[in-house]
């Protein structure tokens, strides 16, 4: 039996820990979808106990680094949120039968269905682009500058540019072309 | 790109907002090759392949603004020209610059990339085990058993608890029956109603390990 009544871990480790958590809940928080808000607590539970299975599986074989278990922590976050996304899909409703609450406020009925029908246009306008424009646009849709798209690219920085001023100027038509005028 | 009226904050807003609809997809690529694309470590034609996916993926694009964020001082310290978290997305860029200084540590720690890297810790579970307890049932602190859904027979188990700061109240491995009773001297110490999160594995007799999510309970 391996009862633990203090962490076991060394002063720096903790502190790292420490850091990580307060990371990932920052994390969390800004992405955490409205309906999923009131689970972000167990989402970072999840991450952290990955982490900590796999900080005992290799306690023996090699230092782990804070970048490393960073990736480990979002991987496990990413597949919580996706299996509570299919649950949600499928049912609607928790595993108790309640319906997922949503835990912060809308932006108010009116906004948020007009945000949804932009946010469908784009969608939908995206998938008409020529391939580069589309993912120099995604990429700008994203919030990712257009010196940081053309690296993740492989382009160089005027091409890029390039794209995505044509790609934004195709969106904005298609968008009007759709009856949405943003 | 000048974006004096807005429209391409307010189109941001409206493409991330799509992630309150997201389901999944069954082509969702996996999340370490989104990480991986984000910070640029897979070659170009797997970055393009997944930043096409987002383009129609809710779901993939959140985790991808995900990977962005928690990699995002590791880039500002490799290449030092990327600029700041766009003004769309304020709390992203409070959120850096309230890392600065995390960023420098981490950035010590930092692991050369490498595509070809050592498998990521992914577990291959299902998760099939479901806890026992009944909800909002407070676990009496001298007698705080926890039982979950059996595995096939033959199955063994193992047991974690922790509390919310991630400290290691008890570990269990090599059990036979689906519960677990934590020691009591394993709880001296824990005020009464802190929550325990609880997470179980079984290892089946063929070999393939089944997970279970984190649950929580209230100590008593």
């Amino acid at each position: 039996m391996d009862i633990h009544s203090e962490p076991q871990t060394a002063p720096e480790a903790h502190d790292d820990y420490t850091e990580l958590r307060a990371e990932l809940a920052r994390a969390i928080h800004s992405i955490c979808p409205r309906w999923l808000a009131s689970r972000a607590d167990d989402l970072l539970q999840v991450a952290l106990l990955r982490i900590f299975e796999l900080r005992r599986r290799s306690e023996q074989e090699r230092e782990l680094s804070p970048f490393y278990l960073k990736r480990v922590a979002y991987s496990a976050l990413v597949d919580e949120i996706r299996r509570l996304e299919r649950r949600r899909e499928s049912s609607l409703e928790t595993e108790d039968g309640e319906e997922l609450p949503l835990a912060s406020p809308s932006p108010g009925p009116e906004r948020e269905q007009a945000g949804k029908e932009i946010g469908g246009g784009i969608r939908d306008c995206l998938a008409t682009l020529l391939r580069q424009r589309k993912l120099a646009v995604t990429l700008y849709l994203q919030d990712v500058s257009v010196v940081e798209a053309a690296r993740l690219l492989g382009w160089d920085l005027k091409h890029t540019r390039n794209l995505v001023y044509r790609g934004l100027g195709d969106l904005r038509r298609c968008l009007t072309a759709k009856g949405l005028h943003p | 790109m000048k974006d004096e009226d807005g429209t391409a904050a307010r189109w941001r807003q409206a493409f991330a907002g799509l992630s309150e609809q997201a389901a999944p997809r069954p082509d969702c690529p996996d999340p370490d090759r989104i990480w991986a694309a984000a910070i640029a470590e897979a070659p170009p034609a797997e970055r393009h392949e997944i930043f096409d996916h987002i383009a129609s993926c809710a779901s993939c694009a959140a985790a991808f603004r995900l990977a962005r964020g928690l990699s995002q001082e590791r880039s500002s310290q490799q290449d030092g020209q990327v600029e700041p978290f766009p003004a769309s997305q304020p709390r992203w860029r409070r959120w850096g610059a309230a890392l600065a200084a995390v960023a420098a540590v981490l950035a010590l720690a930092v692991l050369i990339p490498r595509w070809n890297r050592p498998e990521p810790y992914r577990g291959g579970e299902s998760r099939e085990i479901q806890s026992q307890i009944p909800d909002e049932a407070p676990l009496p602190r001298g007698q705080a058993v926890l039982r979950w859904t059996a595995g096939p027979p033959g199955s063994q188990y193992e047991v974690r608890v922790l509390t919310r700061d991630g400290r290691e109240i008890a570990v269990e491995s090599g059990l036979t029956e689906a519960h677990y009773q934590i020691p009591p001297p394993a709880l001296s110490d824990v005020p009464a109603g802190t929550v325990l999160y609880w997470q179980v594995k079984a290892l089946r007799p063929d070999g393939k390990n089944l997970g279970s999510k984190t649950f929580s309970v209230r100590l008593k």
